[in-house]
């Protein structure tokens, strides 16, 4: 019921002037992990659509794909890195017409995805994340906008099984992408 | 406008900064083979459970007792039980295999040979001691491939009986106490090993 109601106010919210939107951003991460001395860095891309209003609120759903450089996870000699990374994502923004001609905004969202590695137990390991982001829309015209932004993102990746122990790691991704949009 | 620009300066620059090198090689060490701790393993037929150790070698040298995270499995059922970390002799002997494993990915086996009961010593029973307490000592006669091993304690699988002239108390291992309960010419020693009596034993 909750549920319900928090959609039907999210909903309400978002419909003045509203629009569906579809997008399509690339960038450069880089990932630090928290538990051990790991790094990773890479570019992505990423496919959204979102319903809202560009100068104010809109919900978007995106999916992730992203090329490791790195090897955090595959041990087998025959990668020499983990695999492809995808993912799915919730994600709500606030926007801010401040009557200049960029639109900052404010994003916050969840997500969860799959990262392909190679390890003698595992093959994939699905993943959670939680991010907070900031950017801008550069209006190009009524239908098309450009989106700078930045983001950071908390991950939490299935547990590692090494028969004895099963062990979590997380870590810390920043993002900066560029990201183009169409509005009708 | 200004502060857009320096709000993408600041981002981009704290995005440079945080950028580090990439992990070439997995620091998070991975599992390489699993293995029973003991190679040569027999066990008695009569003996209590042998307890065993398994261990996990990682990719980092290490390792760890797995003992409780696999399955254990014995091949014949008839020759050998197993549980977690055990195991134990069932009715025949000979060898069996005992077979580790997890997930179908990792598995050892090793060879378990059990030692078949072949005899029992039983120290003699003065049947004429009517309403005496006899400590009669025994001791098992076992097959060990070519050879046979004596005077091996008693500990599991096996149960004492006496005919209905006599009683049966404090069994252990090695010994037990048989009372002539009423004056008879001959005393029935039974002792069932899983099931049957094959050394039945009778004093005069």
């Amino acid at each position: 019921m909750k549920n319900i109601i928090l959609f039907l106010l999210l909903v309400s919210s978002v419909y003045s002037d509203s629009k569906v939107y579809v997008g399509l951003s690339g960038g450069a991460y880089t990932e630090v992990f928290d538990d051990v001395d790991a790094s990773s860095s890479a570019s992505m891309a990423s496919l959204k659509v979102g319903y809202g209003d560009r100068k104010a609120y809109a919900v978007e759903f995106s999916v992730d794909y992203a090329q490791n450089n790195s090897k955090v996870f595959s041990t087998s000699n025959e990668v020499d890195k983990d695999g492809n990374k995808y993912g799915f994502n919730v994600s709500l923004l606030k926007a801010f017409d401040f009557d200049i001609y960029a639109l900052p905004f404010v994003r916050v969202g969840f997500g969860s995805g799959f990262l392909d590695i190679d390890r003698a137990l595992q093959k994939s390991l699905s993943y959670g994340t939680f991010q907070f982001g900031l950017g801008t829309f550069l209006p190009l015209n009524e239908h098309f906008d450009v989106e700078l932004g930045y983001e950071v993102r908390h991950t939490s990746y299935e547990a590692i099984n090494t028969i004895v122990t099963n062990t979590n790691y997380t870590s810390k991704t920043n993002t900066a992408y560029f990201g183009l949009n169409y509005r009708y | 406008m200004k502060l857009l620009q320096t709000l993408f300066i600041s981002l981009f620059t704290l995005f440079f900064i945080s950028c580090g090198e990439t992990t070439t090689t997995s620091p998070i060490a991975d599992v390489t083979s699993i293995a029973i701790d003991d190679t040569n393993i027999s066990i008695y037929s009569t003996q209590l459970a042998k307890e065993l150790t398994a261990t996990a070698t990682y990719s980092d040298g290490t390792t760890a007792n797995a003992t409780a995270d696999l399955a254990w499995s014995s091949s014949d059922t008839s020759t050998l039980l197993t549980a977690v970390g055990q195991v134990l002799a069932a009715k025949n002997g000979g060898e069996a295999n005992l077979t580790i494993d997890y997930a179908n990915t990792f598995d050892n086996t090793v060879a378990v040979y059990i030692k078949e009961l072949l005899d029992i010593n039983v120290s003699d029973i003065n049947v004429s001691a009517t309403g005496e307490a006899q400590i009669v000592y025994f001791s098992g006669i076992f097959k060990n491939y070519d050879t046979n091993e004596t005077g091996v304690p008693l500990e599991n699988n096996i149960v004492w009986y006496s005919d209905a002239n006599s009683t049966i108390s404090d069994v252990n291992a090695t010994q037990l106490t048989l009372t002539v309960d009423y004056n008879t010419t001959s005393i029935l020693l039974r002792p069932v090993l899983f099931g049957t009596d094959d050394f039945n034993k009778t004093f005069y």
